[in-house]
């Protein structure tokens, strides 16, 4: 079985090798053979990749402990799911699932794009199989997960207790694939900087594809929020953790890509620029495999430490040596076509998007790399903690909703200021409004602010349907809702934007609640007694000792009563698995209440059941993943193919004209 | 000697831990927990130390309480524990020396981003080869039409099939 698998990979990696050979040589003498079969190298690469993906998991699901890794991650009394999610446990699996999607992903970007980009493709398959080359090379010499042990042991060490929970099933896979996608994006950004065919085609390939990597992405970044809200008991959601924060900075970089790629697209400018983003977009989700894999810098992702680090280091040092150099080689040929006409615009609206995202993206990175720089330079341990990136990210948030409130409704080249005020009026009267209202209710004048921009960025949000319905309804006379469901089918990308920004919307709603107004209590308390907390009356009932064949659980019981008025139980629990004793993880005990969420952690507890509790009031982070629904409903949206019209034949000198009018 | 020593330091741990493990029972104030929040768990990764399981946590934790019993302002406790575990302690690094760096580098870039930016617009507008002669006169409409009419055209175009 083993051999199969290091076999299938080293295969793999021969095979990588001559396709990038084949690819090149095929582009530069012209030979059409050559690199149709470069092509194929990256179908054959994928399928090998497979066939080892196929052989762990069947490692796995049939406890093969002869091979070390699946000693090392799993174990007979797992339920099935974990013994399967366990195959991206481990760096090593994590390393093959990486190149499993990215392997997927660029076949299909191959087969799609090799007829239309004949002349992008031959680079676009040696570019992903040079990252493919790197990712076999590392399983095959540094971390195979197919290394045998010298005798079979009778049962597994099983999965590191943190990682068996649902969350974990979900969130490595996204996350990891959301990086892993962002390979053909990045595959197309080198062939168009190495063909010199710097117009329009790269650009339009790769659209979608970046925008399936930043949703993604985007949804990993949502169940690692997820995870860490039910599991690590800090009554937060997002830690700004150093793992997590690398995990973003692809994210915002994409972000301000898919933006600024309109502008290119409309009006034939910012070519640099999104080269560079793409280019840093991808640099990026290495560095943050490198990162979680690396324990560069302290985080609670400090069990996947390993010694791939130094590899991955020097990795990303020849993506960022290699695409800078032929960026600048090529900046003659990434001149705008078009000026910017006038700071009233859609296009400096869309610049500015983009100078608030990276400048976000940055403060995370120096705030992240920042306990790294002291350490070298001045001997002095410094943690970076959440303080620091509310006080920084915060404005900047801040900033992102006011523009996303005013950005849509901008003109493209110039827009007439008269127009655009009283465009503005309506969400900007209902912003204030619902501003005043709240600093009156709430007393907190920031929280207030902050909700006033949302309700402003949501109020024009909802104006651009009524709009665009109305007009649909002025040439089709359909009915309203008919013409909201037609408007986001036929212009999904557009509509599918604005319902990202309302996801963005809900989300901020949720943040603003669980930032300004979480309440704390802590409690040490006998069976029968309780604690209050707000308009909450916690009961502590009882103290479990549940045991099951993965280890034994300490259970809490916990009653809640709002107002006197008895409103359900909740468990926190903390989990003691088998081999892992010292290392107990928790299950914490959430109810959601109205707009709380009433969230009960245990935190000590003695053998004749004195509890110590932590109680948590957590105004509104229900619509944190209400948000996270939303932002995947946009997401399917704007990737939903459009329909084609009848009335308009596909062909490109008419679309060239439609673009020369822009 | 050393056996001395090494006596010596288990009798002050003792010492340390015995009244700690009395206040594990009491319970922690709110002012406590923030306290607590804004603390670096020293032997933990990434946690602070009202959120860390560990046992130095917990005595922290208690540490902390007891200081504010005893009447300690907020300052002074982070100031004793700063003393004792250095400026890494703090989760909130403090805004001065060289610290500061980590404060301003955020400000400086953003700077740097808007001069960019600022640069490049005033560039390119200089650069314009010729006056819009292109500028439809509807866009100038002072009227919510024009907007309309803007979005209709708009929308038109995307009705072409994705590229």
């Amino acid at each position: 079985m083993a051999q199969l698998g290091s076999g299938a990979l080293v295969v793999a990696l021969a095979l990588a090798v001559y396709g990038i050979v084949a690819g090149v040589l095929g582009a530069r003498r012209r030979i059409p053979e050559l690199v149709e079969s470069s092509i194929r190298a990256v179908w054959g690469v994928t399928a090998l990749i497979l066939v080892a993906v196929v052989t762990l998991l069947t490692a796995f699901l049939t406890h093969d402990f002869r091979l070390e890794y699946v000693f090392g991650r799993s174990s007979r009394d797992m339920p099935i799911y974990y013994v399967a999610a366990a195959f991206y446990g481990g760096q090593e699996g994590s390393l093959l699932y990486w190149a499993m999607i990215a392997g997927v992903l660029s076949s299909l970007a191959v087969y799609l794009h090799r007829k239309r980009d004949r002349a992008l493709i031959p680079y676009v398959a040696a570019t992903v199989l040079s990252v493919q080359t790197f990712l076999l090379f590392m399983l095959t010499f540094i971390a195979s997960p197919f290394t045998l042990l010298p005798m079979r042991p009778a049962d597994g060490q099983g999965l590191n207790p943190l990682l068996r929970d649902p969350g974990m099933i979900l969130h490595p896979p996204f996350l990891l694939g959301g990086y892993a996608s962002f390979t053909v994006p990045f595959g197309f950004a080198m062939a168009a900087m190495i063909t010199g065919r710097l117009g329009d085609d790269w650009i339009r390939a790769i659209r979608r594809w970046s925008l399936v990597a930043w949703g993604i992405l985007g949804v990993g970044l949502l169940f690692g929020a997820w995870w860490a809200y039910h599991v690590l008991g800090w009554g937060g959601y997002w830690g700004w953790d150093p793992v997590e924060n690398v995990a973003l900075l692809p994210w915002l970089t994409a972000t301000a890509f898919i933006h600024s790629v309109i502008v290119q697209e409309r009006r034939g400018m910012l070519k640099v620029w999104n080269m560079a983003l793409i280019v840093a977009s991808f640099a990026l989700s290495i560095f943050g495999t490198f990162t979680v894999r690396s324990g560069l810098i302290s985080s609670v992702h400090s069990f996947a430490i390993s010694p791939i680090g130094p590899w991955f280091l020097g990795y990303l040092a020849v993506v960022v040596l290699v695409s800078v150099g032929l960026l600048i080689y090529r900046l003659p040929g990434l001149q705008s076509d078009r000026a910017i006409e006038s700071v009233v615009s859609r296009e400096s609206g869309f610049l500015l998007n983009n100078l608030l995202f990276t400048a976000m993206a940055f403060a995370t990175f120096w705030g992240t790399v920042f306990p790294l720089v002291t350490e070298l330079i001045r001997e002095t341990k410094l943690t970076v903690g959440p303080p620091f990136y509310r006080q920084v990210n915060g404005p900047l948030l801040f900033a992102m909703m006011l523009l996303m409130g005013v950005g849509p409704l901008l003109a493209w080249r110039r827009s007439n200021t008269g127009l655009l005020l009283r465009n503005l009026l309506w969400p900007g009267v209902a912003g204030i409004a619902s501003g005043i209202v709240m600093a009156v209710v709430l007393g907190h004048i920031l929280a207030a602010a902050s909700v006033a921009v949302t309700v402003f960025a949501v109020g024009t949000i909802v104006l651009e349907y009524v709009r665009g319905a109305r007009v649909r309804r002025r040439t089709t006379r359909e009915s309203y809702p008919l013409a909201v469901a037609m408007l986001v089918r036929k212009n999904g990308r557009r509509y599918g934007g604005y319902i990202v920004h309302l996801a963005v919307a809900i989300m901020a709603i949720g943040i603003i609640g669980s930032t300004f107004f979480q309440v704390e209590r802590q409690y040490t308390l006998q069976p029968g007694q309780s604690g209050t907390i707000g308009p909450y009356t916690l009961t502590y009932q009882r103290l479990d000792n549940r045991v099951n064949a993965q280890g034994q659980a300490v259970v809490a019981v916990v009653d809640i009563a709002k107002n006197g008025e008895p409103r359900g139980t909740v468990e926190s629990k903390r989990f003691f698995y088998r081999n892992y004793e010292d290392q107990p993880t928790a299950e914490m005990g959430i109810k959601t209440i109205g707009i709380d969420d009433v969230y009960v952690v245990l935190d000590q507890w003695d053998e004749n059941g004195t509890a110590s509790l932590r109680f948590y009031i957590n105004p509104m982070v229900s619509w944190i993943w209400v948000g996270g629904a939303v932002y995947v409903l946009g997401m399917v949206t704007v990737l939903w193919p459009a329909p084609q019209p009848a009335r308009r034949p596909v062909t490109r000198p008419v679309r060239e004209a439609a673009l020369s009018e822009a | 000697m050393k056996r001395s020593i090494l006596v010596s330091i288990l009798i002050v741990l003792g010492l340390l831990l015995m009244p700690t493990l009395a206040a594990a029972e009491e319970t922690l104030s709110p002012e406590a927990l923030e306290i607590a929040g804004s603390l670096n768990c020293p032997v933990c990764e990434g946690l602070s130390v009202r959120d860390s399981n560990s046992q130095l946590s917990q005595d922290m934790r208690a540490q902390i309480q007891r200081m504010l019993d005893e009447g300690k302002t907020r300052q002074e406790v982070l100031d004793y524990f700063v003393e004792r575990y250095g400026i890494g302690i703090l989760r909130e690094p403090p805004k001065e020396g060289f610290v500061l760096t980590l404060w301003w580098g955020p400000v400086i870039g953003l700077a740097v981003g808007v001069l960019v930016l600022a640069t490049f617009m005033v560039q390119r507008r200089a650069r314009r080869e010729r006056p819009d002669r292109e500028s439809s006169a509807s866009d100038d409409a002072d009227d919510l039409r024009a907007y309309e009419e803007r979005l209709r055209r708009e929308l038109d175009r995307m009705d072409a099939p994705a590229p």
